[in-house]
């Protein structure tokens, strides 16, 4: 099997976009949110469709999420999320396997995917109070209401 | 027209091996509508590793799971590794995908054990978990334990292999091989196992990859992805492997894949064997500081592609990891499988996927902690306080 130039077949995608190459050697691409479905439809044409998962990210000055996506190699699209407006455009209608991850990144970082089908608690539990994301850099966990039960004193 | 009927299974239920909830919509006895929830074991071990350096955050990881344990900390050396710019010696990766390919054999037939045990084949799965005790005992060999092996490190392995424990692996194969063929024909010709999971759990190949499923669920659907071969790590570049799929897109072919699969798990694991490279089996200096990036790694774990995200900040302790297990990715797509069969098909339909909700949600352990007198207690002290606290607390002497 001839490898295939993923470097210039990505420049081309992206012409605007940033393509790195990470210390993992994969690809990374950095793309806004407004793009972010152009940038799925067009890896789509190259054949890298499978959806990895979302990587959700407190940097401080903005919030990160990161798309890997698996086809013969991995690309990342990184989408910079401000602060004051932790919104992003669902990607549930391109990418069904979109769906369980929007969820997780909105429970633990408080991102919200919009348009999203069905926006149900995934991985906090049904009584974990509003608006707290425990993966915020700034959190701020409310002390546990049923104090710790079990073991012989 | 059947009145549709609600019916919810779990967080708690006998055919859940773990805590998940599913809500099924029946008519008669035909699902017609399927949703899941879980998190009812999210202990926020990512939100531990931040606080905590990188070689305490590998015995964390580790304990993500019990059945693959060495995914994950594959997962998350590779990473770190990557972040560090550390070449690794040839000895020590192919110990690490020894054990890796160990681990998948184990993996996979407890999981045939558990199928056959729920489509009611009880000598199967019986069967099947006596073979599975020589994998057990190649991996106790290798490592000092049954589960968490500890046997990865940043940098390569933290054991060697003597000639003598090569040997002992090399002539475990061929009676194992011998197994998986004669397992290959009850699967395929047995009539009462193959009308039990023919047909049940369909899930077409382009809802597999409408879905982003990933695995042995979703090479059974005619989805040929494995990220030993398109995303390469370990010492899969150097191997000859076979990447098994099937068209069946049922049960059935997730049998088959995960069987034949496991033979060529046997090939791999005679090629490391045979050509174990002298040298290393660890990289000689490794740096605590890891510097300021992010690195994804893939690694093909027993379910699927497990896949960790660490950034460094050039401190000693990771800005952020990530964690995604296979079952995540599945779960949605087995829920939708179910779809069209019938009530009693739910139990076999779910453990298709192998679920494993521990690694979706993720765990929390308490470590040995010095500073508040808490530490580790051997099983010898285990014993002898159990024995002490029932005689002295219940009056019972043992």
């Amino acid at each position: 099997m001839v490898a295939r130039d993923w470097q210039a077949d990505l420049t081309a995608l992206f012409p605007t976009g940033e393509v790195t190459r990470g210390a993992d050697g994969f690809f990374w691409v950095k793309v806004d949110a407004d793009h972010l479905h152009e940038a799925v439809a067009g890896l789509k044409g190259l054949g890298i469709t499978n959806l990895s998962t979302i990587i959700a990210e407190d940097l401080r000055e903005h919030y990160l999420l990161s798309y890997p996506f698996l086809g013969t190699t991995v690309v990342t699209l990184t989408v910079r999320i401000a602060k004051d407006r932790p919104e992003v455009p669902t990607l549930a209608g391109t990418v069904a396997g979109a769906i369980v991850y929007e969820r997780e990144i909105r429970d633990v970082m408080g991102i919200t995917p919009v348009g999203h089908p069905d926006l149900r608690r995934q991985v906090v539990p049904e009584d974990w109070p509003e608006g707290v994301y425990p993966l915020r850099k700034d959190v701020v966990m409310p002390p546990a209401s049923v104090a710790p039960q079990g073991g012989d004193k | 027209m059947a009145e549709t009927i609600h019916l919810p299974i779990g967080p708690q239920h006998p055919f859940l091996k773990e805590p998940a909830k599913f809500d099924f919509d029946i008519q008669g006895e035909e699902i017609v509508g399927a949703r899941m929830n879980i998190g009812y074991n999210h202990r926020g071990l990512e939100k531990l590793c931040e606080e905590r350096n990188y070689y305490q955050c590998l015995y964390i990881l580790e304990r993500i799971c019990g059945i693959c344990s060495h995914s994950h900390t594959t997962a998350f050396c590779q990473a770190t590794e990557k972040l560090l710019g550390l070449e690794l010696p040839k000895r020590g990766l192919y110990l690490r995908t020894l054990v890796c390919e160990l681990e998948r054999l184990h993996s996979h037939l407890l999981w045939i054990g558990v199928a056959a045990h729920e489509v009611g084949f009880d000598s199967l799965f019986m069967l099947v978990w006596r073979d599975r005790e020589l994998v057990m005992d190649a991996l106790e060999a290798i490592s000092g334990n049954r589960v968490n092996y500890a046997f990865n490190t940043i940098g390569g392995v933290r054991r060697d292999l003597s000639d003598e424990q090569r040997k002992k692996i090399l002539a475990l194969l061929q009676p194992l091989i011998d197994r998986l063929e004669y397992y290959t024909n009850i699967g395929s010709h047995e009539p009462s196992f193959e009308a039990r999971v023919r047909g049940v759990g369909r899930l077409s190949k382009q809802h597999a990859i409408d879905m982003c499923t990933v695995g042995p669920f979703a090479r059974a659907s005619g989805v040929d992805r494995d990220a030993r071969r398109d995303a390469p790590h370990a010492a899969y570049p150097d191997l000859e492997f076979k990447v098994i799929t099937s068209e069946e897109c049922d049960i059935f072919g997730r049998v088959l894949v995960r069987v034949l699969e496991m033979v060529e798990s046997c090939k791999m694991i005679k090629q490391i064997l045979d050509g174990l490279p002298e040298g290393d089996f660890v990289a000689p200096k490794v740096m605590r500081r890891v510097p300021a990036g992010a690195a994804i790694s893939y690694y093909e774990a027993p379910r699927g592609e497990d896949i960790h995200y660490v950034r460094g900040n050039g401190t000693e302790k990771p800005e952020r990891v990530k964690v995604r297990a296979p079952t995540m990715a599945n779960l949605e797509a087995a829920c939708e499988s179910v779809v069209g069969s019938f009530v009693a098909d739910i139990p076999i339909a779910i453990a298709s996927i192998d679920p494993c909700f521990s690694c979706t949600d993720r765990t929390s352990v308490v470590l040995n902690d010095r500073r508040r007198g808490r530490r580790v207690t051997t099983w010898g002290e285990l014993r002898t306080y159990g024995i002490d606290w029932y005689r002295r607390n219940r009056g019972i002497h043992f």
